[in-house]
């Protein structure tokens, strides 16, 4: 079930409300009701996925209680749940990807298995692995099975996201002055959802149709459009995305649970690093504190040079996480080698680059690296750089921009154009969603 | 924690960022400069763990974002 529907919005959310505020009333219990919930609501898309969320589960509660029995093999036992996960997710995303790699190097032919790739498995390992490695480091020091099904299960967070802790989400479920009706609350996350759904159903939406139409004829691509295309796209995926975690953040605040911050402006960015601690920020703090920290202080001598490839090596990881396609390495390779530059820079050269300078560097490098993102083929991805940066098209200024039917039907559709100038107003001149919250009244 | 252990505290972050010590208290934020960046934070960290021997998990070394976080923690 998607946020944006009709059966959501119009009866999965009211009936969760009535349920999780009346649930008292009744003498029943809201955790135990917002996991059958969540159940429903994952199973809504393909009921046959739920037996590989409900094994995954079951296995890390068990894990989790073996580390805290404080037996001698707790690190083994973490090592083997962090492997099993990482193995259920290549098993499910990437086996595919794995074997049209191998029959391509090896020239084998080895049969694809079409696994069914099982709905938000990237975003329920990696928390299900930062839970296990907060129970070894006895930041966790006790586990129900109820507490942990729902902190993976809770729905709101369940396909896209933000990725949350354990310690952050508990102590909000069984505080009981959250299972009843807060007004700020409601009306707050009504706001924020419905910011969200403008954002997904409105400029998403509108935009990604010109951008799928683009990418489909890239061949007819010309300077301009393909400047367009980009563009449209940088714009389409911030409000797809943010506007999907708007909802889910809008519709837990509903039910008293504040979900954390993921995205915080990230286009006002003025540098890379900036930009990550701005766009996915709890995936950037997974990698952060699960895969970077660990491997730099694991290291005897931490320095600028180790720490480099170390981050090289995360982003890697990031951009394969988003998806099985070389695209997506890319894509991580680009920002990761991105971060270098900006921490080399930040480090060795002193001179200051004014701000906006700094944001046009940054805006255009973020924006070339989404094309990586959004094309199915590399080498389209290469076209479409490639005719942005071709100086003839440039030249040829005005036959190509009256000439190009994809730039035509950009200027002959009005409601593309507001959409699209709105867009680039919304997210580089207005504050974003989340500061509503922060607000005190 | 008393003062000496304020001034080691201090004394490991100025050495692991260049900033001087004479600007670093109780209310330094990570974000007030950038010499705080990410790899001085684990080798601070690092630091911080032998001189006080006391665990900092991974996690944590991302949440101890200012002086007075660090001191708090490690007073716990």
């Amino acid at each position: 079930m998607l946020f944006y529907t009709l059966p959501y919005l119009a009866f999965f959310l009211p009936l969760c409300l009535i349920l999780f505020y009346f649930a008292k009333s009744f003498k029943l219990d809201n955790k135990l009701i917002l996991i059958i919930l969540s159940l429903f609501f994952y199973s809504w898309w393909n009921i046959y996925y739920l037996p590989v969320i409900l094994f995954s589960i079951a296995i890390n509660y068990y894990l989790s209680n073996k580390i805290l029995s404080k037996t001698n093999n707790q690190k083994k036992i973490l090592l083997f749940g962090i492997i099993l996960n990482i193995l259920i997710l290549v098993t499910f995303k990437y086996i595919d990807f794995i074997i049209e790699n191998l029959n391509l190097i090896f020239l084998l032919n080895i049969q694809l298995l079409n696994l069914p790739f099982p709905l938000a498995i990237s975003f329920f390992t990696f928390q299900s692995i930062a839970f296990l490695v907060n129970v070894y480091d006895e930041e966790i020091l006790s586990v129900k099975a109820k507490d942990f099904f729902l902190f993976i299960i809770f729905f709101p967070q369940l396909i896209a996201g933000p990725i949350v802790k354990y310690n952050h989400m508990m102590p909000q479920f069984s505080n009981k002055k959250n299972w009843f009706f807060n007004e700020r609350n409601f009306r707050i996350g009504l706001i924020v959802l419905f910011i969200g759904f403008i954002k997904k159903v409105y400029f998403a939406d509108s935009l990604s149709q010109f951008v799928d139409t683009g990418y489909e004829n890239i061949s007819e691509l010309d300077f301009f459009s393909s400047w367009l295309i980009s563009l449209s796209f940088t714009f389409q995926f911030y409000f797809d995305f943010s506007g999907y975690v708007d909802m889910a953040t809008g519709s837990a605040l509903m039910m008293n649970i504040i979900l954390p911050q993921n995205f915080n402006s990230p286009y006002k960015s003025t540098s890379i690093i900036d930009f990550w601690q701005r766009w996915h920020m709890t995936l950037t703090q997974f990698l952060t504190n699960h895969i970077y920290n660990p491997i730099l202080r694991s290291l005897k001598k931490i320095n600028f040079i180790n720490s480099m490839f170390i981050t090289l090596f995360v982003f890697l990881i990031a951009g394969l996480w988003h998806g099985p396609s070389w695209n997506f390495v890319i894509f991580g390779a680009f920002h990761g080698l991105g971060l270098v530059t900006n921490h080399f820079y930040k480090n060795y050269i002193k001179f200051q680059i004014p701000k906006f300078i700094s944001w046009f560097i940054t805006f255009n490098f973020i924006n070339i690296s989404f094309i990586f993102f959004r094309s199915e083929e590399i080498s389209n991805s290469f076209i479409i750089i490639k005719k942005m940066f071709n100086i003839k098209h440039l030249i040829n200024f005005d036959s190509n921009l009256f000439n190009n039917e994809y730039f035509l039907s950009f200027i002959g559709d009005l409601n593309l154009i507001i959409c699209f100038l709105l867009s680039v107003i919304i997210s580089l001149c207005f504050q974003n969603s989340y500061k509503l919250l922060l607000k005190k009244k | 924690m008393n003062e000496d252990k304020i001034k080691d505290i201090i004394k490991i972050i100025s050495k692991n960022t260049g900033i001087d010590k004479d600007l670093i208290d109780k209310k330094t934020l990570m974000t007030d400069f950038p010499q705080w960046d990410s790899i001085a934070q684990v080798k601070i960290m690092v630091e911080l763990e032998a001189k006080m021997k006391k665990k900092i998990s991974t996690s944590k070394m991302s949440e101890l974002k200012s002086v007075l976080n660090i001191i708090k923690f490690l007073d716990k």
